[in-house]
């Protein structure tokens, strides 16, 4: 007895469709999480600072950070990070950040909280708060998109009083590493 | 690009990116010109204002460098007024690049 047409049909179309399917699951949820991950972030965006009656605001430096993060828990799964940041663009200057980052599970969005010094030429130091998410183009690689908002408190770059807040629109790559 | 979300949206940019971009472009009118000391030109600080000055430090150090630190000393008080004159052309603040 020959299928039906309509039945070849559906599994010329299905098949693949299943397959790219299951390909693109597997991709978008690895089976284990990584112990290490490699992260470079590129952010850009407003900070505001000033008194209270005379705030105003400005385009942020181009901020570039490369950190190492390792997992510290299993479930939920939070990791520990640091690593080096460059203010950059209309000047230089360098310094540390870390913190931890907690990745829920059954889900793209990852939240991190840490702080941020900023050594020289000049020194700032400040805390950080973000929330984005990430896609695996391949499956040891992420595309990922955060709203970063970094508070600094303290630090010669800072005039007297003052604190000096930015929020980012930040793009990064995540390369699992082991 | 003008400062409005309907020149990012004419760019091609949507969302959150087209907001962050369309806000870094705007330069209104109440928009001063510093947050952080980095912002500023060379040998400039940033005041609780919001606006660029020129550096104590850097007016002092010129003062005490050229007349001794007696009288850097005793010029200090005015080294707003003497010290922009005395201030190094090629003299850079160590954020700048």
């Amino acid at each position: 007895m020959r299928p039906a047409p309509r039945l070849l049909r559906v599994l010329r179309l299905g098949v693949p469709l299943l397959a790219w399917c299951a390909a693109r699951s597997a991709v978008a949820s690895p089976a284990a999480d990584p112990l290490w991950q490699l992260e470079l972030h590129a952010g850009y965006g407003l900070t505001f600072g000033g008194i209270a009656s005379q705030v105003r605001w400005r385009s942020t430096p181009l901020t570039l950070t490369a950190i190492a993060a390792i997992a510290v828990i299993d479930d939920p799964a939070i990791a520990g990070y640091g690593g080096l940041v460059v203010e950059t663009l209309d000047r230089n200057a360098a310094g540390a950040v870390f913190g931890v980052e907690l990745h829920p599970r059954g889900s793209r969005l990852h939240f991190a909280g840490g702080g941020v010094y900023v050594v020289a030429p000049y020194t700032l130091w400040g805390a950080t708060a973000s929330t984005g998410a990430c896609f695996h183009a391949v499956p040891a690689v992420a595309l990922c998109g955060d709203v970063q908002l970094t508070a600094f408190v303290a630090g010669s770059d800072l005039p007297d009083g003052t604190a000096a807040t930015q929020i980012q629109l930040v793009l990064g790559m995540v390369f699992d590493a082991l | 690009m003008r400062c409005s979300p309907r020149a990012a949206r004419s760019a091609g940019l949507g969302g959150v990116l087209g907001l962050v971009v369309a806000l870094a472009g705007c330069t209104p009118p109440s928009t001063t010109l510093c947050v952080r000391n980095s912002d500023c030109p060379a040998g400039q600080v940033c005041t609780t204002g919001g606006s660029c000055t020129i550096a104590p430090d850097a007016s002092t150090d010129a003062l005490t460098d050229g007349a001794g630190s007696a009288a850097g000393d005793a010029a200090t008080d005015d080294a707003a007024a003497v010290g922009n004159a005395a201030q190094p052309a090629g003299e850079a603040a160590p954020w700048s690049r």
